[in-house]
């Protein structure tokens, strides 16, 4: 059991950072990213090309800078091309299915179990101390502290600011002389450079990288993002609802492990998740409608 | 300072719904003049100003500024010496920002990559001291929770903290209640007479238009139809200047303009 729970704190924790990275596109700069799937993947077949070439530590910003690039094609699509922004994001989507397999050499699958990763440099480092065999957890731990650290000191900079008045109120910033364009780019680029980090991180800790490795990624870590909001409460201090927004993602894993061992059947994470993620919005919203619901009823009863 | 030559703007050109909102206009503004403008519904006020500002751009003519042809520009380049105020005391400012947040953006002190420093917070913190408003004492507040017209007067800050060339103020006051109106008109005309900017202001309220500024200029189906200043202005009443309004527009004076 206490494996099992292991497991799915590590694999909370390296979710944690496409999570992250949709606190920043979602939460702060008000754009729903759906190139996140492929975005995810794109990371994941990147780092693992690199690191099957000998290069683990390489495949790590090799796959930061792929997410980049194409966080920037979605940003340039929504901002200087007058495509919609839900759609820019489906179009790169797409478009990432054929790019990853052509970086896996026109292959959907690539193995590495016995290749050089992070992971298995860091096994070596731990043998014979006391942390012996928890290479996943304490990489992904050390990813998610420097994420979050990161992500806290640039949200506090004037840039971190500007992006997200961009998110908040994009006639403000355009009135105090920002371009709203160029704060969407970078945003984007950023997010989705952690969502292939992330994505990096998972495929090298499963050893393995197949094309559907992103898939119903988005759903999933909108569903933790919604759970740490829930966490983080009335709180408006970024750290504290971006490390909600991490527990958020523990939580969900948690809570879909102990469903497995119930004898949920592992398809049903993305039917699940989705249900998460209409609920953590809708009753906030029907809950806010009731009343108006109730006395429209009762006004129409009146009339009769 | 501020120099129209021959501007025109349609909206919906070549189409059944064409409307010409601006027809070859000239005006022409001097450094540190304040400008009040009327006119009825649809007579091109504000229209006029997002032809300053840049958030549209006119079909003909030029417009320059201190010399330069910024006919082209976009709005947030024209933003850097142009600041603009909405009836709605909600456009402004990003809502889940703080005061300080706000305030520091408009501000533009340093780099991109640096974290504001304590000394910058003291010396915005001293200018919203100045407004009398209370907002000094709310620096770490979510603006959304500010009342109409400290959200108003916060955004006038932001608008002039690094004094712009021009400032556009569209009925910046018609949506608080009479006690703030009259709070941000203070400080409006202290603002702009200590830093000596160039102003345009639309109102609906007559007796603003002859007492506030230096000029009064009516515009009507995009025209400017009356432009008074000096000692003929000050020798105008609200009944005289209803009367050529009147006189000018063919109309009679639509509700929502104000005599008191």
């Amino acid at each position: 059991m206490s494996m099992l729970i292991e497991t799915a704190v590590e694999l909370g924790l390296i979710t944690s950072l496409t999570v992250l990275a949709l606190f920043l596109s979602y939460s702060m700069l008000n754009v729903c990213d759906l190139s996140t799937d492929g975005c995810f993947t794109l990371g994941a077949c990147t780092g693992a090309v690199v690191a099957i070439a000998g290069h683990p530590f390489l495949s790590l910003p090799a796959a930061i800078l792929a997410g980049m690039l194409s966080g920037c094609i979605t940003a340039l699509l929504q901002t200087k091309m007058g495509i919609d922004s839900l759609l820019s994001g489906i179009i790169v989507n797409t478009a990432l299915f054929s790019i990853n397999i052509a970086i896996m050499g026109n292959s959907s699958l690539l193995n590495m179990n016995k290749t050089e990763t992070v992971f298995t440099v860091l096994k070596k480092i731990l043998e014979g101390t006391v942390l012996e065999g928890k290479q996943v957890l304490i990489c992904a731990l050390i990813a998610v502290i420097i994420v979050l650290i990161f992500l806290n000191m640039f949200l506090k900079t004037r840039l971190g600011t500007a992006i997200r008045a961009t998110g908040n109120n994009p006639a403000m910033v355009k009135s105090s002389s920002i371009n709203p364009h160029v704060m969407t780019m970078i945003g984007l680029c950023l997010s989705s450079g952690m969502t292939a980090l992330s994505g990096c991180l998972l495929s090298q800790s499963q050893k393995s990288v197949n094309i559907d490795i992103g898939s119903g990624m988005l759903t999933i870590s909108l569903a933790s993002l919604l759970i740490g909001k829930i966490l983080a409460g009335s709180s408006s201090s970024l750290e504290i609802r971006s490390i909600c927004a991490v527990f958020g993602t523990i939580i969900f894993r948690l809570v879909y492990t102990f469903a497995l061992r119930l004898n949920m059947p592992a398809y049903m994470l993305k039917l699940v998740s989705s249900v998460i993620v209409i609920m953590a919005i809708a009753v906030p919203y029907l809950k806010q409608r009731y009343p108006l619901l109730k006395r429209r009823q009762e006004a129409r009863r009146e009339q009769c | 300072m501020l120099e129209m030559i021959n501007v025109s703007k349609t909206f919906n050109a070549n189409s059944s719904y064409a409307k010409e909102v601006i027809r070859n206009l000239d005006l022409s503004v001097a450094d540190g003049e304040f400008v009040c403008i009327i006119g009825a519904n649809g007579s091109g006020k504000s229209t006029l100003f997002s032809l300053i500002a840049g958030s549209e751009f006119s079909d003909e003519g030029k417009i320059i500024i201190d010399g330069k042809n910024v006919t082209m520009d976009e709005e947030y380049i024209r933003a850097t010496y142009i600041g603009r105020l909405f009836q709605d005391p909600m456009l402004g400012s990003a809502p889940d920002l703080t005061v300080y947040e706000n305030l520091m953006l408009a501000a533009k002190q340093g780099s991109w990559l640096s974290v504001p420093k304590k000394k910058e917070k003291e010396y915005l913190k001293e200018r919203l001291r100045e407004l009398d408003m209370g907002l000094d004492e709310r620096m770490n507040t979510p603006v959304r929770l500010l009342s109409g017209g400290q959200r108003q007067a916060l955004t006038l800050i932001m608008a002039t903290i690094n004094p712009p060339k021009i400032l556009l103020l569209d009925e910046h006051t018609a949506a608080l209640d009479p006690e703030s109106a009259e709070k941000v008109i203070r400080i409006t005309k202290d603002i702009t007479a200590k830093n000596r900017i160039t102003c345009l202001m639309i109102t609906h309220n007559m007796n603003q238009a002859l007492e506030i500024g230096d000029r009064t200029l009516m515009l009507s189906e995009g025209k400017i139809v009356y432009d008074v200043s000096g000692e003929e202005r000050k020798k105008l009443t609200v009944t005289d200047l209803v009367a050529r309004f009147r006189q000018a527009t063919g109309k009679d004076l639509d509700d929502e303009i104000l005599l008191v």
